[in-house]
């Protein structure tokens, strides 16, 4: 290269080779990455994006009011067996946002049927907390699934005091 | 020529390095995923066929997929120019990706941003020597275009975090920034608030401020990663905040991407520096100076990738579908797209439970009565209840030796009993409050309750429960129920 070419390249911008390679390169990925979907190494990235106002949770209400999971009680006994469908149409009822965690809340009551032996009144509900971008605490609604009674094991029920904040 | 640099250790070479070791971390979350795929859903196993049918009943090819990336990965780190030990190692760990999504259903896509990277780097060797053929290479020529490859590393990690930040944008606007998710993120993966990790939560949850902070700097970090090739400053302070990002994520809701913070750590900071030569290691500013590649050459090859980028718009069809059209791909990703799948899996398996089984007795249809509203107390807030006694005091002795006692909150009222010591067991006289709208004519009400004092005696008694209610009446801050639909009543 000549001492003119070298002294025109000092003098050039600073968006020189590699940066122009760089521009052209997250074009092409943008481009890419947009239209390839999830085909390695692309992805559609849809991580996350979209917008809710809250989230929904099946949880269960003792007799002394406290919510808690499920798992904090067994021996399960409800008038009637609680389905994916009653669950589906609470979440419609309040307009909750579903989660996949729930079904392991259904799970493990279909596993942990039987005959309480100190009942305890339970409620089985839909608790949504519902987030406003303008309130610090979110509005909280509940919708009952079923009564039923059970026993207290009473275990992992702190694990869901963050369900509760509001009304600590 | 340029002056290539000959130190120790040079910004480019660091760089070749971190991408290495971030694509090995990702290779080995892929193949830990591939590897457990048979124990995550035993009941795909024998459901494929083809080639992914067959890395399905051999885990050891998975396995061995996984090596071969990772030496791949280590050979295109050891020296400049090995591009198809990339291309090796992007297609082994592109097989096990592969199978992973086909056969758990979702995409590991915390998993690929090192792959994007490393193809990036890739792609840049392979033009270049299509642009420059070997008679008009400079010396140095490897060591040239390497520096355009670390650049274009740094745009397509720039990419990677830029599309997940434009995907919330035309996905949700800039509502995704008010905060909400965030906190809905919160408590989807709720921690124990005892714990530090609980009460950084808690407080997220209980700010409206602050989660719209949070999640307005997540946004604007996302989107602002297409600096990272452009400047060094603003590298440094996008990069600073994507880490703090992906910890928290990985604190917070548990999602793990070791490649991913590798790549921010290693491609942020100038490590150079560390080695003996210090900053005589930067090779960033060193001019790239190759001659001009023949005009056909750039014409070809350039239109060539630009074919390969607008057919790829058309093409209606993913190999990683399951044939499924790319329009309706919603369950792939993570985030609430996957767990939408993984409601539809889950649903699947419900509908399975839900039928009845031979051993088990069919469900009888049970006719739902009409709703009922009905306000409920939550147990927790003996506090707030307490509070409402504050002009006369909880356990208090009050004239006569009486004190209030005992408070509890049962499910729709609290009762608070005024107890004698002499007679602990049997209060004197009680303060039932149940919800205002319960208030019949001409009975006491404050702004959330309805008063009935039980008593059979009258003078000191029912002085003292008289005063408790005006204490509740001027302490009455409201928030105590919460309206709920009551239970359908069971056949």
């Amino acid at each position: 290269m000549s001492q003119e070419d070298s002294d025109e390249a000092k003098k050039s911008p600073s968006l020189g080779l590699p940066k122009r390679w760089a521009l052209a390169t997250a074009v092409l990925m943008l481009s890419m990455v947009a239209s390839v979907g999830e085909f390695y190494p692309f992805s559609s990235l849809s991580i996350f994006d979209r917008y809710s106002s809250g989230q929904s949770r099946l949880l269960a209400r003792g007799a002394d009011g406290q919510i808690t999971r499920v798992t904090a009680f067994d021996n399960w006994n409800c008038p009637r067996r609680v389905t994916r469908g009653d669950i589906q149409q609470a979440y419609a009822k309040v307009e909750g946002v579903a989660t996949y965690l729930d079904r392991g809340s259904l799970l493990y009551i279909d596993g942990h049927q039987g005959q309480p032996r100190s009942p305890e009144a339970v409620e089985l509900l839909i608790r949504t907390l519902r987030f406003h971008p303008d309130k610090d605490l979110p509005d909280v609604e509940d919708y009952v699934l079923e009564r039923c009674v059970a026993d207290k094991v009473g275990v992992e029920w702190e694990l869901v005091k963050i369900w509760t904040i509001v009304r600590r | 020529m340029s002056d290539t640099p000959t130190a120790s250790w040079n910004s480019t070479e660091v760089r070749r390095k971190v991408l290495a070791f971030a694509f090995c971390l990702d290779s080995i979350g892929v193949v830990d995923i591939a590897y457990r795929a048979g124990e995550a859903r035993p009941e795909r196993l024998g459901q494929m066929d083809g080639f992914f049918g067959f890395l399905a009943e051999n885990i050891w090819l998975r396995v061995l997929l996984g090596l071969v990336a990772i030496g791949a990965s280590v050979r295109f780190s050891w020296k400049p120019g090995r591009y198809g030990a990339a291309l090796t190692a992007l297609v082994a760990t592109g097989i096990n990706y592969t199978f992973c999504a086909e056969f758990t259903g979702s995409v590991p896509n915390v998993l690929f941003c090192s792959g994007l990277a490393m193809f990036a780097w890739a792609v840049t060797f392979g033009v270049a020597r299509t642009f420059w053929p070997p008679s008009s290479r400079p010396d140095d020529f490897l060591e040239q275009v390497e520096r355009l490859a670390g650049f274009a590393a740094l745009a397509a990690f720039g990419i990677y975090f830029c599309k997940a930040g434009l995907s919330k944008y035309f996905n949700s606007g800039w509502d995704w920034a008010d905060g909400s998710k965030i906190r809905s993120l919160m408590l989807m993966y709720a921690y124990p608030p005892d714990s530090v990790i609980g009460s950084v939560q808690e407080m997220i949850i209980n700010s409206a401020s602050l989660s719209r902070f949070l999640a307005t700097v997540t946004l604007f970090a996302q989107l602002g990663a297409l600096v990272f090739p452009f400047t060094r400053k603003g590298r440094v302070a996008v990069g600073t905040l994507l880490l703090g990002f992906e910890l928290s994520v990985y604190f917070i809701a548990g999602i793990f991407a070791p490649g991913n913070i590798a790549l921010i750590v290693g491609f942020t900071y100038p490590w150079h520096r560390l080695g003996k030569s210090g900053r005589l290691g930067d090779d960033e500013r060193t001019p790239v100076e190759l001659p001009r590649p023949p005009r056909s050459r750039v014409l070809t090859s350039g239109a060539g990738l630009a074919s390969v980028a607008v057919l790829l718009w058309f093409v209606p069809w993913t190999p990683v579908s399951l044939g499924t059209p790319k329009d309706q791909m919603a369950g792939s990703g993570m985030g609430e797209r996957v767990h939408e799948q993984q409601q539809r899996q889950n649903a699947e398996s419900m509908d399975r439970m839900d039928e009845p089984s031979v051993d088990e007795p069919p469900v009888p249809q049970t006719t739902k009565a009409p709703v009922v509203m009905e306000y409920v107390l939550d147990g927790a807030q003996q506090q707030r209840v307490q509070a409402l006694l504050k002009d006369v005091g909880f356990n208090n002795p009050l004239d006569g030796g009486y004190r209030f006692s005992q408070i509890a909150i049962q499910r729709t009222s609290i009762r608070i009993d005024l107890t004698h010591p002499k007679q602990e067991n049997s209060p004197a006289g009680s303060l039932v409050l149940r919800h205002v709208s319960q208030a019949k004519d001409g009975q006491s009400r404050s702004a959330s309750f309805a008063f009935e004092a039980v008593t059979k005696e009258k003078g000191l008694v029912a002085l003292h429960l008289d005063a408790a209610m005006k204490s509740v009446i001027a302490h009455d801050e409201g928030g105590y129920f919460i309206q709920v639909e009551r239970a359908p009543t069971s056949p």
